[in-house]
């Protein structure tokens, strides 16, 4: 059922922003990589929720190119993540610059029913 | 160590409650005292018989119930009867094989629905057994 949450995230950017797991790596900016901590909720009958708390780094040689993919994440996000028994909540966003490399973290708690 | 907890349930005319989280039993003697000049001043309880009532929590899901599962709509339902129709057949059954039987009536329902995506919509329902709780040998 883990996979649900993921393989929706990666559905929805499929063709309009670059987005890996987040072992993954690449040189061509920008890209997105979303890590994610899952925690299930049960009731008698098995696992009925799963609750996972999401983070997408957004990566880009320049802040606006970070910030641009970032948008663009977002607002798939917002038009298609909710349905289906998927809900999701905005915790967050953050920015920062490491070596050259500028990173927008967008956080959110994404439910699976 | 054997896991006990999932697998106690109690059913209501054969059927399940949907989404259940958590089933409770709870047992409270009645007790009458009395004293008599024998007893020298220090009063004496008796037993004489006991509340027997249950608590089913859960999570309200709104995909529907089967032939052996009741949905939140039959909740409602059994909890809004009265008169003798509102007098249900109850089993509680262990994870150890052991089933107890009984009649109950329904002395409350609620649900609690927040608008958190985070958060889960839930109802409780509260029984109590009229007549004995017995444990079912057959």
């Amino acid at each position: 059922m883990t996979e649900g949450i993921a393989a929706r995230l990666v559905a929805l950017c499929d063709g309009k922003a670059v987005l890996y797991l987040s072992e993954a790596e690449s040189d061509t900016f920008p890209y997105a990589v979303y890590e994610a901590d899952y925690t299930p909720s049960y009731n008698k009958d098995g696992v009925y929720r799963i609750s996972a708390d999401v983070t997408i780094h957004c990566y880009g040689k320049t802040f606006s190119e970070a910030d641009t993919l970032a948008t663009t994440v977002k607002g798939l996000i917002d038009t298609g993540m909710a349905g289906d028994g998927y809900s999701y909540k905005e915790e967050g966003k953050a920015k920062n610059c490491s070596e050259g490399i500028w990173a927008v973290d967008l956080r959110y708690t994404m439910i699976q029913r | 160590m054997a896991t006990v907890c999932y697998n106690i349930k109690l059913q209501l005319e054969g059927k399940t409650f949907i989404g259940v989280t958590q089933d409770d039993l709870s047992i409270s003697a009645i007790t009458k005292e009395s004293i008599t000049k024998d007893n020298q001043g220090v009063k004496q309880k008796a037993i004489t018989g006991h509340d027997v009532t249950f608590k089913v929590a859960g999570i309200i899901d709104m995909t529907g119930g089967s032939s052996s599962v009741l949905d939140n709509d039959d909740i409602i339902d059994l909890a809004l009867a009265t008169g003798d129709s509102a007098e249900y057949d109850i089993s509680y059954l262990r994870s150890d094989g052991n089933q107890y039987d009984g009649v109950a009536i329904i002395t409350g329902y609620s649900e609690s629905s927040p608008a958190d995506p985070d958060s889960d919509a839930t109802y409780v329902l509260d029984l109590k057994v009229i007549g004995d709780l017995t444990l079912n040998t057959d």
